[in-house]
């Protein structure tokens, strides 16, 4: 029963509202067959832009959309074969779930007696045989969005697109969710292009990002890339935690990387992402993760003194903000038992690991 | 000085409640008191009665010259309504769901017959189609009503696409649904409630309308309103209460069954 994903490909796709608005600038990306690639971006970067050409809800103001091997730019909604899963699911309010998971198959013009085996398998595969015969309005949450999905799968698309689609769920069943959904993903072989602005579950799910800013795909690559090694400095500010601390570049380092000096005093020995360039002098923005700030030693060589401006407790670790002397606040993390050694306003000494934080070029005419 | 003021509350309420009951029984007796005219026994319209009678109905209900208008405004505001609730539909979805330049201006045109004075629009569609050789024709009472009731049904059916997602019609279509088949079995549907009550509000406004029916009347097609007016001129008899009476009655009928249809179809909408 499994079918294979289809691959997609995205080539130069432009979206623009009137003149002055580009809402999407020139898009390239290509989505491998089976895979989960999410579009990750704050609101307004024109990642629902780009979900809304590829399900043929707006036409490109340019470029191609290939899916599979078949050019779909110019081809309506309904012959894309897409499955989309709404935000708010779009679920008919005047069907019921079995109407609703029928509907695409009636739609492709199967009787009733083909169409049950179908929809029957289709509310299995969800788990919602029980409640076929209810509405929409009857059900809570997470059941509307297994009909949502039961909906978009029961015809076989080998492409399903999601828009935010677990934004309105609580944590709890959101991550159960997200688990049977990459499992629905492995079983059908399907490819996901998956929109959010949720980066915990654009890395917890996907096995690519996309992130987009101001409608530009700032970078694209798995998970773990996007976090250790940002493209852009968009990038490494908005995945992750990260504090930002300003300085001067002082040098190169043996690995290849920077070594900047902070305004503040100290210096923290950096990676550069590759297009960026770093010249001697120049002002630099050092992105701190707080995986990579330990306590450390009075005085040891690359430590930064640091006074405790609040701690919250998280389960297994504790989130302390350190003010350094210039007023740069910078996160940290503290195992519980280190904590409790530390009261708020002491001054404490923070040690980086270096050559682990990403440095880029200071934004123009700000910090 | 709570009390000052408690009292004072309780009599301006009081107030307000009298002049509303007032305000409604004002409203309401005119309709009211032709009930009883249509009744009574005397050739000319008195009230109160003195007797009761049937005599007007059956009059009515016997009479060509008043059966043949009824009949004539009745195919007029069927054809109207049918008609109305194409075009309204088909604004209303243009201006809420469509990427229409100059919505409001679209919205305000539409929706003009029904601020116009009704007298200005008469003329005007009298100097229309006399011109054209149609005064007096099935069709240009049909084209006119038109004109007047399509704000209505745009006016609900807009009210019933407001509350229901666009979004459903997006995913009707990547479901497989062509344009047309989305709006099938999704959109339309869910507008019905709005779109029966602009067809009735259409097919309402249509059979009383008098100030274009009067304009547009021959001696031999006339629609009852003109009718009306005509009997009002030459012999003031309580036919025209009976009919009245009728009137009434049908108005509030059909208005009673848009909202049992209504309240029918949203529960079964939203939730069995």
């Amino acid at each position: 029963m499994s079918n294979m994903g289809a691959t997609v490909r995205v080539s130069q796709l432009v979206k623009s509202y009137g003149e002055h608005v580009t809402a999407v600038d020139n898009a390239n990306f290509e989505v491998r067959s089976g895979e989960f690639l999410s579009i990750l971006g704050p609101s307004g970067s024109g990642k629902t832009s780009i979900l809304m050409c590829l399900a043929g809800f707006e036409v490109p103001t340019a470029g191609r959309i290939h899916i599979g091997d078949r050019d779909v730019t110019d081809l309506p909604p309904n012959k894309r074969e897409i499955g989309v899963i709404f935000q708010k699911y779009a679920l008919f309010p005047h069907m019921t779930v079995r109407e609703n998971i029928r509907f695409p198959l009636k739609m492709r013009g199967m009787t009733r007696a083909q169409s049950d085996v179908v929809v029957e398998e289709a509310l299995a595969t969800v788990r919602l045989t029980e409640l076929a015969n209810r509405m929409p309005a009857q059900l809570s949450g997470g059941q509307q969005q297994r009909v949502a999905i039961a909906r978009a799968i029961s015809f076989r698309p080998p492409l399903l697109l999601m828009d935010e689609s677990l934004s309105a769920l609580d944590k709890k069943l959101r991550e159960e969710m997200q688990i049977e959904i990459k499992e629905l993903q492995r079983k059908l072989g399907l490819t996901i292009i998956f929109v959010t602005h949720d980066q915990e579950e654009a890395l917890s799910m996907s096995d690519r990002i996309a992130v987009m800013s101001r409608g530009r795909i700032e970078q694209i690559e798995a998970p773990d890339v996007i976090y250790a090694a940002p493209a852009t400095r968009f990038v490494a500010g908005f995945v992750g935690e990260s504090s930002q601390i300003s300085g001067r570049i002082a040098g190169t380092t043996e690995q290849g990387g920077v070594s900047v000096s902070l305004d503040g005093g100290g210096s923290i020995d950096c990676r550069t992402a590759p297009h960026d360039r770093l010249e001697i002098g120049a002002p630099a923005t050092v992105y701190l993760r707080p995986d990579h700030v330990t306590l450390g030693a009075a005085g040891g060589p690359d430590t930064m003194a640091a006074k405790i401006l609040s701690k919250s407790f998280g389960g297994s670790a504790v989130s302390a903000i350190g003010e350094l002397s210039n007023g740069t606040r910078i996160a940290i993390r503290l195992d519980p038992e280190e904590a409790k050694s530390v009261a708020l306003d002491d001054v404490v000494h923070l040690s980086v690991q270096p050559g682990q934080s990403m440095a880029f070029a200071a934004e123009e005419g700000g910090r | 000085m709570s009390r000052f003021s408690l009292k004072r509350l309780s009599v301006s309420s009081l107030v307000a409640r009298t002049a509303g009951i007032l305000g409604i029984v004002f409203l309401l007796i005119p309709t009211v008191i032709v009930v009883p005219i249509s009744l009574g026994p005397d050739r000319y319209l008195r009230f109160p009665p003195r007797g009761f009678t049937l005599e007007w109905y059956n009059k009515l209900l016997g009479d060509q010259a008043w059966l043949q208008p009824m009949l004539f405004s009745a195919k007029i505001a069927v054809m109207v309504a049918l008609i109305a609730m194409v075009l309204g539909t088909m604004v209303a979805l243009a201006v809420t769901r469509g990427r229409l330049p100059a919505k409001k201006a679209v919205t305000m045109v539409m929706l003009a017959p029904i601020i116009a004075p009704g007298i200005v629009v008469g003329v005007a569609m009298y100097l229309m189609f006399s011109q054209m050789g149609m005064s007096g024709s099935i069709t240009a009472f049909v084209l006119a009503h038109t004109v007047l009731a399509v704000p209505y049904v745009i006016i609900t059916v807009s009210a019933a696409l407001a509350t229901s997602d666009a979004d459903l019609e997006l995913a009707a279509m990547s479901l497989g649904a062509s344009r047309f088949n989305a709006f099938r079995y999704v959109t339309l549907p869910l507008i019905m409630p709005g779109l029966i009550a602009g067809g009735v509000f259409a097919f309402i406004v249509s059979f009383d309308e008098p100030v274009v029916s009067f304009f547009l009347s021959s001696v031999h097609d006339k629609t009852l309103p003109r009718k009306i007016f005509e009997d009002l001129e030459f012999n003031v008899s309580p036919v025209v209460a009976a009919v009245s009476t009728i009137l009434t009655f049908g108005s509030i009928g059909l208005l009673g069954l848009v909202a049992v249809l209504r309240r029918g179809l949203s529960r079964g909408g939203s939730a069995a």
